[in-house]
């Protein structure tokens, strides 16, 4: 398997290295659980919806949801439970397991 | 002349000979992945959704409707739409049951419905179904009057936040209503944008203040900051700040008292007049195609 560099940020908790196996696992559940339903995500096809926002080039983004940092780990809680960082979001609890919200937080970083 | 006209209709037949070939040994093979956990090609989902949109608009047009902008009906499509709809499509800020997650093509949030379809294809796709989705019809048992009642929220949830939402839930369970339910859809303020805001204004305002800081937006010079959501399309968007439905009336105030909205939100309060204001939101409704389909969809039923 191929090795992709995933350094982006000073405070970035991913692995140095992370391995395209990985992402590609991400990319499955991010297809799965039907995230592109309502955002635009590279890579996933489907029909692109725009009731979230655009998650392309996602690492750079310095925010989740307008109040928290966007950092993996952030990311993870946030999609483990959308409605403890932000009451009244849109977005949906969607029961994922912790394997799944870090291998979507994987994929979700590898987006440059 | 009449060599080359042989020349071409060989290499068609050709061609399609080699292809029917090629598309018979890939199923023969079995290569094709057709486990649900294989997303579709890009290419794929652009044919099917095709079939799908010409499909149904060519059979809806046919269906008769009677006004569905009644409140009555819309409280009782609520309650359907909890025992026939819920589980696979969710609901503003629910995803639906785990069950049905792993669904290839997901049962998608019908939260836009209304803004790709009109009331009578809507109707249809309730009424008959969708093959190979796993969409069933509900043609059989179902008197009329609960196809219009289903139709008339389903259009709904269009303009329907998750507060507004919640307290129909909750009256739904309870049979009590604490405050007034709202269901019929409150002005969204297109009129008012038209006639308010201008879009030129917006955009050198968004500059000057400082918006490209934290947001990328186009046609605004310099503004490639990340820390916000980028406003690519944003008259596409749904909702503004994962919680507001994305019209005019609530964006023109978001821009003017975000912390109003949403306390602890990255997004300032910077002061300005409200005619500021509406310019800027005249603007970022300029951007991706939506303000077309999604101004008109009240009353006008013809506009996709």
């Amino acid at each position: 398997m191929a090795l992709t560099s995933c350094k982006s940020k000073e405070e970035n908790d991913l692995p140095i290295t992370i391995s395209e196996q990985e992402v590609q696992a991400g990319k499955k559940w991010v297809a799965a659980y039907g995230c592109i339903n309502c955002h635009q995500i590279p890579g996933v096809g489907g029909l692109t919806n725009d009731l979230g926002p655009p998650l392309g080039a996602w690492s750079q983004q310095k925010y989740i949801a307008g109040r928290i940092p966007n950092t993996p780990e952030n990311l993870t809680k946030w999609l483990l439970a959308p409605h403890g960082v932000e009451k009244e979001t849109a977005m949906p609890d969607l029961n994922l397991s912790p394997a799944e919200a870090r291998s979507i937080t994987i994929f979700l970083f590898s987006l440059k | 002349m009449k060599s080359n006209i042989r020349i071409i209709l060989l290499t068609l037949l050709t061609v399609l000979l080699v292809s029917g070939l090629g598309a018979i040994i890939l199923i023969y093979s079995g290569l094709y992945p057709i486990g649900a956990t294989s997303p579709h090609h890009e290419l794929e989902v652009r044919v099917i959704t095709w079939v799908k949109r010409r499909a149904i608009q060519t059979r809806a047009e046919n269906l008769q409707l009677p006004n569905l902008e009644d409140a009555k009906l819309i409280e009782r499509g609520f309650g359907l739409y909890q025992q026939k709809c819920l589980i696979c499509h969710g609901a503003p800020g629910d995803s639906g049951a785990a069950l049905v997650q792993g669904l290839n093509p997901n049962a998608p949030p019908l939260v836009q419905a209304k803004d790709h379809w009109t009331h009578k294809e809507i109707a249809w796709i309730i009424k008959n179904g969708i093959k190979m989705t796993g969409m069933p019809g509900y043609e059989l048992g179902q008197d009329s009057q609960e196809l219009h009642a289903l139709t008339a929220f389903v259009s709904r949830l269009n303009s329907l936040s998750v507060d507004e939402y919640e307290k129909m839930l909750a009256y739904y369970e309870t049979g009590v209503a604490t405050e007034p339910i709202r269901w019929l859809p409150p002005d969204q303020g297109w009129a008012e944008l038209q006639e308010r805001g201008q879009a030129e204004r917006g955009r050198v305002l968004l500059q000057r203040y400082g918006c490209g800081g934290c947001h990328r937006i186009p046609g605004v010079v310099g503004a490639v900051g990340r820390v916000g959501p980028p406003l690519f399309k944003w008259s596409e968007r749904h909702y503004i700040a994962g919680r507001l439905i994305n019209n005019p009336n609530n964006l023109a105030h978001w821009i003017r008292y975000p912390q109003e909205v949403e306390s602890h939100t990255m997004m300032p309060e910077i002061e300005m007049s409200e005619q500021d204001a509406w310019d800027m939101t005249r603007y970022l409704f300029s951007l991706g195609e939506g303000e077309s389909f999604r101004s008109f969809r009240d009353n006008n039923d013809t506009i996709k």
